[in-house]
């Protein structure tokens, strides 16, 4: 009988649970304080899905009802950490109900000699990224209207370094390419 | 790596994810939070049936609540901080205030955070909008004016040094747009100029650099303008 020496496997220290874990533990007890953080943790990232598929005007709406959404549904979230997924899930699915029955933002249209405000031209840019196709958009309109970096935006969502990597970047040079020869910044 | 700023706001800053950086929040100012909302119960407690059953009625009261402020009020947009359980009994909202969120924006403040105090029992109706929008605007009249005042000095000053400069067979009308934004105190900023022509290499620049020093009178609001230019011979 041969007789193998097995070493032993090293004990790897289990990651840190996220901070927002203990949070959702607590808001599913009940804790109304615990909610109110997640509400301030989260609203960016709901925001921003949002913001990727519907005007502002309704992106409010689509924040609303998401988080009314996570308060009732919240016991029922069997994985914490699955808590981000879970929720960009919901504001996706929500944001999705609510573009298909509301107009996108309309694009400002900028005249020569003409004027316009740097809202309008904010909103203008934000129509292009949400015409952008599916996946880019909601990755760009974190990154630069929440502000947050790209490994805020995987961790928020639930996705891997390299893939936000990736997509922030081809997602860039194909909003370029739609702002045309020149860029939006009229160079 | 080139993207390393796009990635984590390291390395050298790109130029167009500057400029996308600086003007995109602006849209988070039309996300606003609106004044008053029925207040949103606390989730109810996991395993605890006739709590949860409570929590549930609750519940339903309140989307009841929120639906009919909706209808009443089509264009306003619900208080999230009623949903986040800021309108709470004394003893819950002394709870310790929390955190910024750790991906806040290093951005201004979006308008969310103008409307009514946070920790408010009852959130405070304003139908204000805000300062900016009270303030006058700059009409694009005034811009003309402005550009009329300085037309002659972009000709003598870029123009004509262009055109003594130029290679024979350049073209004898030349294009140049200039794009500058006028801050609220009048001054100009991010004045750039463009195309570039070959046959004049100095022109855009000079343009840029004559509508950056413009002066204009002070207004509400920040504007961009694009200003195109026609030059020709004789």
């Amino acid at each position: 009988m041969k007789v193998v020496a097995t070493r032993p496997e090293p004990e790897l220290a289990a990651p840190p649970a996220p901070a927002f874990v203990a949070l959702v533990v607590a808001a599913q007890a009940g804790d109304r304080a615990a909610f109110a953080r997640l509400y301030d943790q989260f609203e960016p990232t709901v925001r921003g899905i949002a913001l990727a598929r519907v005007s502002p005007a309704d992106a409010r709406d689509v924040l609303h009802d998401v988080f009314v959404t996570v308060l009732t549904r919240l016991p029922s979230l069997r994985a914490p950490l699955a808590f981000p997924t879970w929720l960009a899930s919901i504001a996706r699915n929500r944001s999705i109900d609510v573009a298909r029955r509301s107009f996108r933002v309309q694009e400002a249209d900028e005249i020569a000699f003409g004027v316009v405000s740097l809202d309008e031209r904010a909103l203008g840019l934000l129509a292009k990224i949400q015409a952008l196709p599916d996946g880019y958009a909601e990755l760009l309109v974190l990154r630069f209207v929440e502000g947050m970096t790209g490994p805020e935006i995987a961790e928020r969502l639930g996705l891997t370094d390299g893939y936000v990597r990736v997509k922030l970047n081809r997602g860039l040079n194909l909003l370029r390419r739609r702002l045309g020869e020149g860029g939006e910044r009229g160079r | 790596m080139a993207d390393d700023y796009l990635w984590d706001r390291s390395g050298t800053p790109d130029p167009d994810v500057l400029y996308l950086e600086r003007l995109l929040p602006r849209v988070r100012e039309h996300v606003r939070r609106a004044p008053g909302a029925d207040p949103v119960p606390a989730p109810p407690a996991r395993g605890r049936r006739r709590v949860a059953l409570h929590g549930l009625a609750l519940a339903a009261c309140v989307l009841i609540g929120v639906g009919g402020f909706r209808l009443a009020t089509p264009t306003a947009a619900p208080d999230p901080a009623a949903i986040r359980g800021e309108t709470l009994p004394a003893a819950v909202a002394s709870a310790p205030p929390s955190p910024p969120p750790a991906s806040a924006a290093p951005t201004p403040a979006p308008s969310v955070q103008r409307a009514a105090p946070r920790r408010h029992p009852v959130a405070v109706p304003s139908a204000e909008p805000p300062p900016d929008e009270l303030a006058s605007e700059r009409s694009p009249a005034s811009i003309a004016a402005v550009v009329a005042q300085h037309r002659a000095e972009v000709k003598s000053r870029c123009w004509e040094p262009a055109l003594a400069q130029r290679k024979d067979g350049a073209a004898t009308t030349v294009r140049v747009t200039a794009s500058f934004t006028i801050e609220k105190s009048g001054s100009v900023t991010s004045a750039t100029a463009g195309p570039s022509s070959a046959d004049y290499p100095s022109l855009a620049g000079c343009v840029a650099a004559e509508v950056g020093r413009w002066r204009f009178g002070p207004a509400g609001a920040a504007v961009s303008a694009r200003l195109p230019f026609v030059f020709t011979e004789g």
